[in-house]
């Protein structure tokens, strides 16, 4: 363990820490372009230049070990002044694009010059060097001329991807990145790129002049996508989801997400989204309150007896799941989620890099939370035996498998939670709006059982609201209570009747989640 | 901020008497003192609070007895505050010229303070505000009620955690603001919200005897927009408009000084041409401020024609504002750093012959009013207010220089080059409203002597600095290298970032010391904006000073106080 001083800090740091690395946890600015957290260093933009004490040249934090003893200055005239220069050489050839570049306001270029630059321009216009423009390869746009050769996509496609589409040709002035023939960028993890591009030389093609980036808020959420359970940002303005974008967690995604989770929020602010109660009546359907929908549900809940069934959904928070739960064991009858049989994948990968076979966010914490009970088999054989009355779906799964359809015909009335509209929902009798992953505050327990947060980052649609709630309205409506009036306390409710769970809550949670044990051959499954 | 007194290695405003005494009378009561950007705060704790304010107040070597301004601020989830709240008091000592803030920090759970409406008469206001906005709960305050927001309204709306779109109707608006004695036969009547003696959308209700006022209480708040909470929202430049809303009878002035209170924060001063046409146009927004005031007072004692009379010579002056920077009342000319762009080549002409102007309907007006039998009756011996009483309910400017205190804050603490002007500070020795007005006519030609040294003496140069991380590069170089248009980028969408910390910055505007206590974290939008406005402080004292007198008195005298809605309820 060395310990050094940087700016006058003494710092004892693990061995094999690079100055940069150490700098940065402490809290002093360097600044950089080619080095990443999560990729190989490489050491060419020599934009971290700081001073060390008795090394007569400057170093590049970036790829020095801190060694015991040692002086570092990152800050001091000379170091400043390198670091100057070295900048207004990556401008040197730079076109003049902030207006038309998706990268501005999330620039290393921009953020750089104000930090360490302020100079004023030497070059006239005619002297810059001209490159490519708009190069579609796809997924992703290139604009070489607004490249600074970091080098950091040509390393995230051979050390994440191994892909290896993008490599430098031609040399000097004018040097650029490239793809063989201009092939597009096949694999699913594209995205990425425009991550990891410090300037707007690789942009999203999806989310190209859609919006400025100052206009966005950001959102700590988890992607819905798979088990994996990538930790996000949700890019959001007046409600409308812009963009995902992947926030870093070393334990789960480290600094990235795949493709089709990227294209999630795509679902979220459409017209097809549920967005009132309606219940079924002989002339079709009626609009109705949410409580009034609540109201009819629950006397049909009241009316059934012991003959009622409830199927959640592995896509809901733990919250959600919880309250079902609740509601479930409270009014007596079937429950379970397994629609498919999503447990047996959950841990599967689908290949070497994120995405797993388990296309649901939350089996693990359905699983954690007791609701694999009877079998969703039993509870069909026993619907098509006529002996449900009444059926609450948390999630339109189970309507959705063609084969379930003539045992559901005979179930007299079908409730349905459902965030979005389509042809299934005519099977049912009433039908409850329900928010999304992105609109509440919740929990996910991902393939690790790493328990993560989700926050509301967007308001639901209209009427539509959050499972628990809906849960507990019906809860109420049959005799029981919830006590809880936020997802937090319902959390905290759910902490206290699950076994694991019962030393969290959402303040330890926090924002990169909360691994739980694994049973030992899970976890060997699990293994990365 | 604060560090602890005894931890700091040179103890900060050690030299300062106002600390020796304060540590000497307070003990423990004294947690903390910080000097920065030539800011004297110490902080005190809860017990010592009254103590504090009382010390500072009428020992004789603190003499702080000008009541600056009282407000809160709200520290929520804020690092390195373990108390959610905080109350803070300006002050300034006429004698020692010296301004003074006094901090107490409060916890969520119990915030609660010992009023200083007795110390100070103008606290009650402001106390009141900091109850309406923060929910600080004043304890032995007469009347804390609710003065910015209305009646109905749920919550505090400067609190960090108010949702800012939330807003409260009113439904049924306050019928009575004064209690008729049982059995009285004195008769209630409404003066405003909306009525042509009242500047503005404000509301006082008499109880009359016969025309005789028995009591007054007076009802603001109908103009209030929270400038403040804007600015917690808004880029340092971005408020600079707002700013226009305050005053808007001299609107340039509010971004004058606003700006040099974010200039203080930043430590970035304006090049010397930009404060010489700042002074320029400052002076002759007061004198437009000026013969607002005394023309609509006069037009309230039933005398129209001065009005017309001093309105020629502003409309001289909104020309030359327009010649500026395109805009006659709200300008938006300043900016932090200097003006938005330089002035046309014939600034010179336009503000001679503003000058002119003003010099001739001044001397029209004098020979109108000045020895008018009918005017000085119905101004001399009404709306007397005493030094002693001026200071503690915060007057400033022509207000509290009419009543014999000649601060002046050009004179005492000079800005943009103020100290290179030779000029005078007028005063009053009754302190009546015939004063006021005395006052003002001589600061009109106080006034014009400034301008007309400014602009012998204006110099050349730029009109804004060159500091990169404030100042917007120029358009040429926008649109022609990349380092100028990230430049550009980076701080419209970015802002300027000032340093953490806190300044109360305060000029002379044209109804007084104009404060903007500001509260820095480092990040775009300030912390915390606090606008000291003139006329708050000075129209608390308003149905004080009418009770007592004739009906028709207070018409006369709400016209000199130069009430503006605008600043009052901000």
């Amino acid at each position: 363990m060395p310990t050094f001083t940087i700016d006058g800090k003494q710092l004892e740091v693990p061995t094999g820490t690079t100055v940069i690395q150490a700098a940065l946890a402490a809290g002093i600015y360097v600044p950089y372009f080619c080095w990443h957290p999560d990729l190989p260093v490489d050491g060419n933009c020599r934009m971290c230049l700081v001073e060390i004490e008795r090394m007569p040249k400057l170093q590049i934090a970036c790829n020095t070990q801190v060694t015991d003893g040692m002086v570092v200055r990152t800050n001091s005239e000379k170091a400043a002044q390198a670091r100057r220069s070295t900048l207004e050489f990556l401008l040197v050839n730079h076109p003049i694009d902030c207006p038309v570049c998706d990268q501005a306001g999330e620039c290393y270029l921009q953020d750089q010059y104000m930090k360490v630059g302020l100079h004023d321009s030497k070059i006239e216009i005619e002297e810059k060097v001209k490159k490519r423009k708009v190069v579609d390869l796809g997924p992703i746009m290139l604009d070489a001329e607004r490249c600074v050769l970091c080098s950091r996509c040509l390393r995230y496609e051979s050390t994440v991807t191994g892909t290896n589409s993008l490599q430098f040709v031609n040399r000097g002035n004018v040097t650029q990145i490239a793809t063989f023939e201009n092939r597009p960028i096949e694999h699913e993890y594209a995205g990425n790129l425009a991550d990891v591009c410090p300037v707007g030389a690789l942009l999203s093609s999806d989310f190209r002049f859609k919006m400025r980036v100052w206009f966005l808020k950001e959102s700590e959420s988890v992607c819905p996508g798979c088990s994996t359970g990538c930790n996000i940002y949700v890019d959001q303005r007046d409600d409308v989801p812009e963009r995902l974008r992947p926030r870093r967690n070393v334990e789960v995604n480290k600094s990235w997400m795949c493709d089709p989770g990227r294209a999630l929020y795509k679902e979220i602010a459409v017209t097809s989204r549920v967005s009132g109660a309606r219940l079924k009546q002989a002339k079709g359907w009626k609009g109705t309150s949410v409580a009034a929908a609540l109201d009819e549900i629950g006397s049909w809940l009241k009316g059934s007896g012991n003959s009622v069934a409830f199927v959640a959904s592995p896509q809901a928070t733990n919250e959600d799941l919880f309250a079902f739960s609740v509601l479930a064991r409270s009014v007596g009858g079937l429950l379970d989620f397994r629609v498919g049989d999503p447990q047996l994948r959950v841990r599967e990968r689908l290949d070497q890099v994120l995405q797993r076979a388990d296309r649901n966010p939350n089996t693990q914490g359905a699983l954690d939370l007791g609701l694999a009970r009877d079998g969703v088999d039993q509870i069909v054989k026993r619907c098509a035996a006529g002996q449900i009355k009444a059926l609450v779906l948390l999630g339109p799964e189970l309507l959705r498998n063609p084969a379930n359809l003539d045992a559901l015909a005979k179930v007299p009335f079908i409730a349905v939670m459902a965030t979005h509209e389509g042809p299934e929902l005519d099977r049912v009798h009433a039908i409850l709006p329900l928010a999304m992953w992105a609109e509440v505050e919740g929990t996910f327990t991902n393939y690790q059982r790493r328990v993560q947060r989700l926050r509301k980052a967007v308001a639901a649609p209209g009427d539509a609201r959050p499972g628990w709630e809906l849960a507990a309205g019906l809860l109420q409506r049959s005799g029981g209570t919830l006590a809880a009036t936020s997802a937090r306390e319902v959390f905290a409710r759910l902490a206290q009747a699950v076994p694991d769970y019962t030393a969290l809550d959402y303040k330890l949670i926090g924002s990169t989640g909360r691994a739980l044990r694994l049973p030992d051959a899970a976890a060997a499954e699990a293994r990365v | 901020m604060a560090s602890a007194v005894e931890t700091a290695p040179t103890p900060a405003g050690a030299s300062s008497p106002t600390l020796r005494v304060l540590r000497d009378k307070l003990g423990d009561g004294l947690t903390g003192v910080d000097e920065w950007r030539g800011d004297l705060a110490i902080s005190v704790s809860r017990r010592a609070w009254l103590e504090a304010a009382r010390t500072l107040r009428e020992h004789p070597e603190l003499d702080y007895k000008l009541f600056l301004d009282l407000c809160g601020v709200d520290w929520l989830d804020k690092d390195g505050h373990d108390e959610r709240f905080e109350v803070v008091l300006h002050a300034y000592s006429v004698s020692h010229k010296h301004h003074v803030r006094l901090k107490v920090a409060l916890p969520e759970n119990d915030p609660r303070l010992d009023t200083l409406s007795g110390v100070y008469k103008g606290a009650n206001w402001f106390e009141r505000e900091a109850w309406d906005l923060y929910g600080i709960t004043f304890m032995g305050h007469p009347n804390l009620s609710r003065i910015l927001t209305h009646e109905e309204f749920v919550g505090h709306p400067m609190r960090k955690d108010y949702e800012t779109p939330k807003r409260h109707l009113l439904k049924e608006a306050k019928q009575w603001l004064l209690k008729v004695p049982e059995g009285s036969e004195h008769m209630i009547v409404n003066i405003g919200p909306s009525h042509p003696a009242m500047h503005g959308a404000f509301r006082v209700q008499v109880l009359l005897d016969g025309e005789t006022i028995q009591d007054a209480e007076a009802e603001i708040g109908y103009m209030h927009r929270n400038f403040e909470k804007m600015a917690e929202e808004r880029s340092y430049w971005q408020i600079i408009p707002y700013t226009d809303r305050l005053n808007y009878c001299s609107s340039f002035m509010n971004g004058h000084g606003y700006a040099l209170a974010v200039e203080k924060l930043l430590g970035v001063p304006a090049p010397p041409r930009a404060e010489a046409i700042r002074v320029i146009l400052s002076e002759f927004s007061r004198i437009m401020d000026h013969f607002i005031c005394i023309g609509a007072n006069v037009v309230d004692l039933g005398a129209i024609t001065p009005f017309f009379v001093v309105f020629r010579a502003r409309e001289a002056i909104y020309d030359l504002l327009e010649a500026c920077c395109g805009a006659r009342l709200t300008v938006s000319y300043v900016r932090i750093g200097g003006l938005a762009q330089d002035v046309p080549d014939n600034f010179d002409a336009l503000c001679k012959a503003a000058v002119v102007s003003v010099r001739d309907v001044t001397d029209q007006m004098e020979r109108l009013l000045t020895r008018n039998p009918i005017f000085a009756n119905r101004f001399r011996e009404i709306g007397v207010m005493g030094a002693e009483d001026a200071l503690s309910w915060g007057w400033a400017g022509p207000c509290l220089r009419g009543s014999g205190v000649a601060y002046d804050v050009r004179k005492d603490h000079p800005y943009s080059g103020y100290e290179q002007y030779d000029f005078d500070v007028p005063v009053g020795t009754v302190g009546d409203c015939y004063d006021r007005y005395l006052v003002r006519v001589a600061e009109i030609h106080q006034s014009l002597r400034i301008i007309e040294q400014a602009l012998t003496k204006l110099p050349k140069g730029p009109v804004i600095t060159d500091d990169k991380k404030v100042a917007l590069p120029p358009k040429s170089e926008v649109y022609s290298n990349i380092e100028a248009l990230m430049n550009h980028f980076k701080l419209v969408y970015e802002g300027i970032l000032p340093p953490s910390g806190e300044v109360y910055g305060y000029t002379e505007a044209a109804n007084g010391e104009l404060g903007y206590y500001i509260v820095s974290d480092g990040r775009k939008f300030p912390w915390r904006m606090k606008v000291r406005p003139p006329c708050f402080a000075i129209y608390a004292a308003f149905s004080e000073m009418i009770k007592g007198g004739m009906l028709a008195d207070a018409v006369a005298i709400i016209g000199g106080l130069n009430v503006i809605a605008g600043e009052l309820d901000r």
